[in-house]
């Protein structure tokens, strides 16, 4: 487990910039909240859930570049040179987007906490939510990654979106299977279509089911990338 | 008999998106690396070096035929604790030198005290000591393809898979980079050279190995294939220069070469002259002709003289 903490670790240095400015997103929404104290609720859970929606999207950008980013730096070589399988580096970098997007979450937790608490939400539910929205973000980088051991990265996030958002639009349409098919879209309805007069809450068995569809598309990622030649940039 | 590092008729074919291009850079390559020999592998670019050595680490996989690398089919993760590996144009992680060296360390599966002591003898060993605390992207490419070598020699390993390590470096630090090689030697382990700097390979390596279009068109001891001519070059003194042709006049003595099938011959001609036979060596070419006499068929071949006919 050694190896795959410190690639985990390793990933999150290197994205320490985007992780930077998605916390200053965090940091401008707690700003707002101190100092415009005459607007009502709506304001703040919009940003709230433009925070959400962004985190998913950040999910997928990390799960389509963290591979490529290596492989054409040919930074990858060095690491898989050692004595770490192809499944390990995959469960690490996994790890670092967990790690990433968990430190996102927290702050977003907290500011919203307080935030959201002064309009008389109670943190319970919040924090509920917020751990469907990181397995939610887990999820779309999972398969996102998955994708990306055989796309570019351009193509492996519109691949992403296309394959959570069709399940998504036919649970919308009413289809009751559709809504536990990489269920991004149910894990994060809770945060997006709540308002503060609705409990939020997210169904634990979608969080139970995110995280088995989450190390399914691990388990995929690993045994593509584990066939694949590795093809480094020559320069 | 356990080698270090074999190839058995290894086929690598890249093949495009749905197969319709193909490029084959290794075609029935075979090759063989004893245990504790420094091994040269040398080729033109496009000749299929790199990949040969991606297949050892596992970054790739053959199309047909297989390997073993320290007795274990090649991509055994556990045997690459045991193998030190350079990458071409090395590219590692921009942190602080120390910090970079203990990262690759951990991933081999060092920790606690032996990681920090493993990390402390790989910089030395590559004189970086007192770079240890600067970050990598400040480094120039030479201090970079230092801290590449670092990386490899980190896990103590058995097997060292170096692909151009000197390129980059500047003289002094390629001869102590040929010394770190010739005492990693003396312990008893393996180095596997790939290089174009041909005199670096012609001063480490027990035995070489040439590849030419993706397969091994040359291997042996250095002292085997150089002398592998059939001329022998003949000094001699007393002798009118006008005896032989292309001959060379160093102070009272001529040099030439003749076949060794009229080795006998000159030699007569040389007494019968009046001359005398100072000595008889076989011709050694530079491993920079013998390379290009077998990775060039275009190449001018080698000029040796002969003796003129009659009179």
């Amino acid at each position: 487990m050694r190896p795959v903490f410190l690639i985990a670790k390793n990933f999150a240095r290197e994205q320490r910039w985007p992780l930077f400015f998605l916390l200053l997103w965090v940091l401008g929404w707690a700003l707002f909240g101190l100092l415009d104290d005459e607007r009502g609720p709506e304001d703040a859970l919009m940003i709230f859930r433009q925070l959400a929606v962004y985190s998913v999207t950040f999910g997928v950008f990390f799960g389509s570049s963290a591979i490529q980013a290596d492989q054409r730096s040919r930074r990858i070589l060095a690491v898989l040179s050692k004595g770490i399988s192809r499944r390990q580096y995959i469960f690490g970098l996994l790890a670092g987007i967990a790690l990433v997007l968990g430190i996102f979450c927290i702050c977003m937790g907290f500011t919203a906490s307080w935030l959201l608490g002064r309009y008389g939400f109670s943190a319970g539910p919040l924090w509920f939510g917020m751990l469907g929205l990181w397995t939610a973000c887990l999820l779309a980088a999972s398969l996102t990654l998955s994708l990306s051991t055989f796309l570019p990265p351009l193509f492996a996030a519109i691949g992403a979106g296309a394959l959570a958002g069709v399940p998504a639009l036919l649970s919308l349409r009413g289809d009751a299977f559709s809504r536990y098919v990489i269920p991004v879209h149910g894990l994060l309805q809770p945060l997006i279509a709540g308002d503060l007069s609705q409990a939020w809450h997210a169904s634990l068995g979608m969080v139970v089911l995110g995280w088995m569809e989450t190390a399914l598309f691990w388990l995929v990622a690993a045994w593509i990338f584990s066939r694949r030649d590795l093809a480094v940039a020559v320069e | 008999m356990p080698r270090a590092l074999e190839y058995e008729e290894i086929t690598k074919e890249y093949r495009s998106w749905f197969g319709r291009r193909r490029v084959r850079a290794l075609q029935n390559f075979s090759l063989s690396v004893e245990y504790g020999e420094i091994f040269g592998f040398l080729g033109p670019n496009g000749a299929g070096k790199s990949t040969a050595i991606h297949l050892a680490m596992g970054f790739m996989r053959p199309s047909s035929g297989s390997g073993r690398m320290l007795g274990q089919p090649f991509d055994h993760v556990a045997t690459r604790r045991r193998v030190g590996f350079l990458a071409e144009n090395v590219a590692l992680y921009h942190r602080r030198a120390e910090a970079a060296i203990r990262f690759y360390g951990g991933l081999n599966g060092l920790h606690g005290p032996a990681l920090a002591g493993a990390t402390h003898g790989a910089l030395e060993a590559v004189d970086m000591q007192s770079e240890s605390g600067r970050n990598l992207g400040q480094f120039s490419r030479g201090m970079l393809q230092r801290m590449g070598l670092a990386q490899a020699l980190v896990n103590d390993p058995e097997l060292l898979i170096l692909d151009e390590p000197t390129s980059a470096l500047d003289p002094a630090a390629r001869v102590s980079i040929r010394e770190l090689l010739l005492r990693f030697r003396s312990q008893g382990k393996t180095v596997f050279l790939s290089s174009h700097l041909l005199s670096e390979v012609e001063l480490v390596c027990d035995r070489v190995a040439i590849l030419s279009h993706g397969h091994v068109v040359r291997t042996g001891t250095l002292n085997d294939m150089l002398e592998a001519t059939d001329q022998v070059e003949i000094v001699a003194q007393s002798v009118p220069p006008a005896l032989f042709a292309n001959s060379a006049v160093e102070g009272p003595r001529l040099h030439f070469a003749v076949p060794k099938s009229l080795q006998r011959e000159a030699i007569e001609r040389v007494w019968s002259a009046g001359g005398e036979v100072v000595s008889v060596n076989p011709v050694r070419r530079s491993l920079e002709e013998l390379f290009l006499e077998l990775t060039n068929p275009d190449a001018a071949p080698l000029k040796l003289t002969e003796p003129r006919a009659g009179k």
